[in-house]
């Protein structure tokens, strides 16, 4: 009989194959009916009366079938695979038996390794020669999306069961293995959930990064994003190398630990000597993290810097002594307390960090010379994000800006520079020198009153408006794009009035009622009768009136009386929603003469190739109302009805 | 064939194994006794290639044993607690070791069925822990090895099952020449069939020896003379001594036919020449260390 000295065992491989065939066939099941369901809706879109796709886009919509189907079943089969091979680990009597083979570790490692991924693999393996043959079938040619959904599937199942397998090293129990491998993968989401969650409530102005920077470190969540990518021809081929490599890595690392891994510390909850203050540190942290902000969030004490404080260090000693007692196997832990304090008092001072602003981030407010766009609003969409950062445009993602151009199936790969103009023309993107400067002013005002509004907001009760003081709270998000290209954010909950020592109104309406800001607000201000064709006027009466005004001076009365309504509105009332809006029955529309289009517009590259514009008449706007009224013959009740609609 | 020399292994601070040397010649069986936690399930997993040392030296057969495929495809470790996969039964599991192990004796195993009787299609995880047993001896005596390292082994096992299995085992030494490792808190089991006995305790050897040598090198001495004790008694080495009127019980150290002789020159009225049990031996042996010696042999 041959004795086996290399480093893979057949008998142990064929062994495992055979005792876990389970595994495999349950996840060659479940996966193989997914990709029969979207086989079925590929069929229906090559040969269905309805079929408008492209043969290329169904091949390549496996990835947003498959989506969900990756984010369930491929850490689940790729975690019981782990737990399944390397179970043995786990248990005293197990690693005795498997141990005393004449068989040595790197070969014991390499072995369950291997079977393990076959589990994972192969079910992926048949499920892919189904998609395959079935595309064939169909007539669809574009095989090679196939073939690269069986790869990125087969880097992420590569990646997700080497990490089961890695964090199974650090344990000798079961259950610890499992809880390891999710805490890791949810741990940056996790951490940057607390983090963004402690910053936003204690670090007056900050705003979380639009999109996430360390999702990809947590692959379960990012497998969504990932496939979406390659659905939409977008794949991100440079993560998915760096999963592969991660994966490798996590195999190495691995096998390094078995190797040098001491089986006795089998049912231990940390195996690893070094890894347990690590361990009991960070479960210290996380439950800190986690049950501080419960606590926060149950008791409804307020975000205070106290209540923070407080509830973080009750999270934390929870964490820290159920983290001993598991280490130490016995509920004795409360008599050493030097690392809990060490602990508590980390926390304090990154917590007093943040509150006490040690890094400037509030009080910080750029020069408005170094400005070189900027954008105020109550909001910040992707309109303005692009219109500041046009590198950050994306076709695929930014695609809905030209809904109603030609532009919406195929979006240009780049945003030339009208497009640009267009986006700038957005109400709040402020280019003027004399606009940022008031702009600066105001966020000055801000920054310098920052206690007091922050005070403010605790004593009231932030997030509500407060009708016995009067304090009506509006959101306000200024943005910079500085000239040497950084993007500099802050985003305030600020109050209007009441008992607040700190006028923001000044410093809100020369910001409101500058030139800039009034022409992007109400692009209607810009338009001369020269620019318009005609203008529509539907009454919705009985009988749907319709009143053409198409002369010069028709244009004219009618746009001066429309202007003058506009500059009656005070432009504070309508950024904070002050102003009542009811609209009349009677709608307006403006036909332009195609050139002068894009000013009217409110956001977007989508006016473009546009040329009417239609609104509803606000029920103030009586200089338009009495023009009108005086061109109509519309009797005097039925013309009551329509305004007071 | 077993060489430990100042084996050492600690458990969360705990020292396990402190310094712990043996030495056990090939075609032997040496017995390891010791209470509850004194070290031997350890000790045994440090030769099974199980453990890794923190300290000191395992040598068998003059080669190192941790991670050394050679040796370990040579030696059988039968624990105490025997892990059997899940839904397997005998004829998987001798699938299984027929696919790592170099040699499985398939006639051997046939014969055996004569032995244990016990239907080897059943699912090992359905048997007693005595029959998980015996199916752990069944495939381990098929591997021929040169070392059986057995931990508790009869444990569980019934009287006739035990004397079966130490028979199969014994014939093996006599006819292959195999070393026992076997591992025992009972004395008594094993007086019958080691040749070399260690004590353990706390994590320390604090005996070893050879029984034939000490079995011939020891008595108790039943005596009685017309008279007290004579002072030429006290020229023997007398290890303990215990009087009931004027009988006299010696326990007595050196060689019996000089002992005997030179009693018979004193004229004893009456003079019995007894054996003692190995349990015996080691309490009168370690008497003078100031061990819970009581606790470790019964």
């Amino acid at each position: 009989m041959q004795l086996k000295t290399s480093s893979f065992n057949k008998g142990i491989y064929f062994f495992n194959l055979k005792r876990f065939w389970l595994i495999a066939f349950s996840f060659t099941f479940l996966l193989t009916l997914n990709i029969i369901d979207f086989l079925g809706f590929a069929s229906e879109n090559t040969w269905g009366r309805y079929a408008t796709y492209a043969p290329n886009e169904i091949a390549r919509a496996i990835f947003a079938h498959s989506d969900m189907t990756a984010t369930l079943l491929f850490p689940f089969f790729s975690l019981v695979s782990a737990l399944a091979v390397f179970s043995y680990i786990h248990f005293q009597r197990n690693t005795a038996m498997i141990h005393a083979l004449p068989i040595n570790r790197n070969s014991l490692f390499t072995t369950h390794y291997l079977s393990g991924l076959t589990l994972v693999l192969l079910p992926l393996a048949v499920s892919g020669v189904v998609l395959v043959v079935g595309e064939l079938l169909m007539g669809i040619t574009h095989v090679g999306y196939s073939l690269l959904w069986i790869l990125v599937s087969a880097v992420i199942l590569l990646l997700l069961y080497s990490f089961a397998v890695f964090a199974g090293m650090f344990t000798g129990h079961l259950a610890a293995h499992a809880l390891f491998f999710l805490i890791f993968n949810f741990l940056a989401v996790f951490l940057e959930e607390v983090i963004g969650t402690v910053l936003s409530s204690l670090l007056f102005g900050y705003v979380r990064p639009y999109n996430s920077p360390v999702e990809p470190l947590s692959p379960i969540v990012y497998i969504e994003n990932l496939f979406s990518g390659f659905s939409n021809a977008e794949g991100n081929y440079v993560l998915v190398t760096c999963y592969l490599l991660a994966g490798l890595a996590f195999t190495l690392g691995a096998r390094a630990i078995y190797r040098r891994r001491h089986m006795e510390t089998s049912s231990d909850v940390i195996s690893l000597q070094i890894m347990k203050p690590v361990f009991k540190y960070s479960v210290a942290f996380c439950s800190s993290a986690l049950l501080g902000d419960i606590i926060v969030s149950l008791m409804n004490f307020g975000r205070s810097f106290t209540v923070f404080v407080v509830s973080y260090l009750i999270g934390g000693l929870i964490g820290y002594y159920a983290a001993e007692m598991l280490l130490r196997k016995t509920f004795r832990v409360f008599k050493n307390n030097k690392g809990f304090i060490a602990f508590a008092l980390i926390i304090v001072l990154l917590l007093s960090g943040v509150h006490f602003d040690f890094f400037g981030y509030e009080t910080y407010v750029p020069d408005a010379r170094d400005v070189e766009i900027m954008h105020v609003g109550s909001y910040r969409d992707e309109y303005v994000t692009v219109a500041l950062d046009p590198e950050s445009y994306s076709p695929e993602k930014h695609r809905y800006f030209f809904w109603d151009s030609d532009y919406i199936d195929n979006p240009p790969a780049k945003l030339d520079e009208n497009m640009i103009r267009m986006l700038r023309l957005k109400a709040g993107v402020l280019e003027k020198p004399e606009t940022i400067e008031k702009a600066v002013a105001l966020h000055r005002t801000i920054a310098q009153n920052a206690s007091s509004f922050s005070n403010m907001g605790e004593e009231n009760g932030l997030y509500h408006y407060n009708e016995s003081s009067g304090v009506r709270y509006f959101n306000l998000s200024i943005t910079y794009r500085l000239k040497n290209g950084r993007i500099v954010e802050r985003a305030y909950y600020l109050p209007y009035a009441g008992n607040s020592s700190v006028d923001l109104k000044t410093s809100l309406q020369e910001l409101f009622t500058s030139d800039e800001y009034m022409e992007k607000a109400n692009p209607m201000l810009l338009v001369e009768p020269e620019d318009l064709n005609f203008i529509h006027v539907l009454f919705y009466d009985e009988s749907d009136t319709v009143l053409n005004l198409a002369s010069t001076e028709e244009l004219e009365g009618f746009l001066a009386a429309f202007k003058q309504d506009i500059l009656n509105t005070d432009p504070l009332d309508l950024f904070l929603n002050y102003k009542e809006v009811n609209p009349t029955s009677i709608e307006i529309t403006f036909s332009f003469k195609e050139d002068r289009a894009p000013v009217i517009q409110e956001g977007g590259i989508t006016h473009i190739t546009g040329n009417t514009r239609t609104i509803r008449l606000w029920f103030d706007y009586h200089h338009t109302l009495e023009y009108l009224a005086k061109k109509s013959a519309i009797d005097q009740a039925l013309w009551q009805k329509m305004v007071d609609y | 064939m077993i060489q430990v020399r100042d084996l050492k292994k600690s458990f969360d601070g705990f020292w396990a194994l402190n310094g712990v040397d043996i030495t056990a010649r090939r075609g032997s069986v040496y017995g390891l006794v010791g209470p509850n936690g004194a070290g031997k399930t350890t000790l045994i997993k440090h030769l099974a290639g199980v453990f890794i040392p923190d300290g000191g030296t395992i040598m068998i057969d003059g080669q190192p044993s941790f991670e050394n495929i050679g040796v370990k495809a040579k030696t059988v470790y039968i624990p105490d607690d025997i892990y059997f996969f899940p839904q397997a039964n005998l004829l998987d599991m001798k699938k299984f070791y027929q696919s790592i192990y170099p040699v499985f004796d398939e006639d051997r195993f046939n014969k055996l069925y004569d032995v244990f009787p016990f239907d080897p299609r059943k699912s090992l995880r359905r048997l007693s822990r005595g029959m998980k047993k015996q199916a752990a001896f069944w495939l381990g005596i098929c591997l021929k090895p040169d070392l059986m390292l057995l931990d508790e082994p009869v444990d569980g096992l019934d009287p006739v099952m035990r004397r079966k299995v130490w028979s199969v085992l014994l014939q093996d030494v006599a006819d292959r020449n195999m070393t026992v490792f076997v591992s025992s808190h009972n004395l008594r089991e094993l007086e019958d069939v080691c040749d070399h006995v260690g004590i353990m305790h706390e994590g320390r050897i604090i005996l070893e020896r050879n029984l034939s040598e000490i079995q011939n090198n020891i008595m108790k001495l039943q005596v009685a003379f017309d008279g007290p004790l004579p002072e030429e008694m006290n020229e023997l080495d007398i290890l303990s001594r215990q009087s009931s009127g004027r009988v006299w019980v010696l326990i007595v150290r050196g060689d019996r036919d000089s002992i005997v002789s030179h009693v018979n020159k004193l004229r004893p009225i009456i003079m019995d020449a007894l054996p003692l049990t190995l349990e015996e031996i080691f309490v009168y042996e370690l008497g003078g260390m100031n061990y819970a010696v009581k606790n470790i042999i019964l």
